[in-house]
C-alpha cells in the first residue's frame, strides 16, 4: 500500500518533449534527491550527474540506482556551490531543476 | 535562488538548456476516487502559502531580465500523487512534503469520504506544475 507519484508520466513526458528526449545530452540534475525522476530519463541521456545536499536522499539514490544505469549516472552529495567550485568550466548541455529552485 | 541560477549559468555550455519544474502555487485539490466518482475533500495548504514557488518565479524572471537566460517555452501539466489510504497519505506528507497542511475540515471530510461504502477507493492530490525551458545566453 504505497504512494504512487505521477503514474500518468506527465512530468517525464513534458521533460522529454522540452529537451528533444535528451539524446546524448550531458545532464546536471540539481536537487536530484533519491533519483525519483532521474531513473526515468537517464538511459536516454548521454551522461547524468545528480547532486543533492541531503545525505539521506543520496544514500537512497545509491541504494535504488538501477543496475542498467551503473557507470552512466553519478549521484553526489554536495551543494551547488561546492560542485561549481570543483567543476572545470562549463560542462553541461542541460541543467534540470525539478522542485529544486 | 538568483545565486543558484547564476551558478547554474556557469555550469552550462553556451546555448545549453535550463529546465525548471515547479508547482504553480495553486492549492492542490484532494480528491477521493471511488469507481467513476470523483469527490473533492478540500485542498492542501502549505505553511508558507506556497511562497517558495512564487519566489522561484521571481528569481527566474530576474535572471532572464539580466540576460543570463532566455525563456523559450513553458507549459502546465497535472502531477498526481495517489494514496491508497489516509495513513499512507499522511505518512507521505510527513516524510516528503513536510510543509503541507491538511486542515481539520479537509481531514474530516477526507475521513468521511473514505469511510463511505465502496471498493477500490483512492486519494489523489492533483498539483498543477509548470515546466519552463530557458536557453543560456552569452559565451
Amino acid at each position: 500500500m504505497t504512494i504512487t507519484r505521477d503514474p500518468e508520466r506527465n512530468e517525464i513526458n513534458a521533460l522529454l518533449e522540452f529537451t528533444g528526449a535528451l539524446k546524448g545530452q550531458h545532464v546536471l540534475e540539481i536537487g536530484a534527491g533519491n533519483g525519483r525522476l532521474t531513473w526515468r530519463y537517464a538511459s536516454l541521456a548521454g551522461e547524468v550527474v545528480g547532486i543533492d545536499p541531503k545525505p539521506e536522499r543520496i544514500a537512497q539514490a545509491h541504494d535504488d540506482l538501477p543496475k542498467g544505469l551503473l557507470g552512466h549516472v553519478v549521484m553526489l552529495e554536495t551543494t551547488l556551490e561546492d560542485f561549481r567550485r570543483d567543476a572545470k568550466g562549463p560542462l553541461f548541455d542541460v541543467a534540470l531543476m525539478s522542485w529544486a529552485l | 535562488m538568483v545565486h543558484a541560477l547564476e551558478i547554474t549559468h556557469g555550469l552550462l555550455k553556451p546555448g545549453g538548456l535550463l529546465i525548471d519544474i515547479h508547482p504553480s502555487g495553486e492549492p492542490p485539490p484532494v480528491e477521493v476516487h471511488a469507481g467513476s466518482k470523483v469527490l473533492l475533500a478540500g485542498h492542501v495548504q502549505e505553511t508558507d502559502g506556497f511562497m517558495e514557488y512564487f519566489q522561484a518565479d521571481d528569481a527566474l524572471a530576474e535572471v532572464t531580465a539580466h540576460g543570463l537566460f532566455e525563456l523559450e517555452r513553458e507549459t502546465l501539466f497535472p502531477f498526481t500523487i495517489h494514496a491508497p489510504t489516509i495513513r499512507a497519505l499522511t505518512d507521505y506528507l510527513e516524510n516528503e512534503w513536510s510543509d503541507a497542511i491538511l486542515s481539520t475540515p479537509v481531514s474530516k471530510q477526507l475521513a468521511e469520504l473514505m469511510a463511505e461504502p465502496g471498493e477500490d477507493k483512492k486519494i489523489i492530490i492533483r498539483e498543477i506544475v509548470r515546466i519552463s525551458r530557458y536557453r543560456r545566453r552569452g559565451e
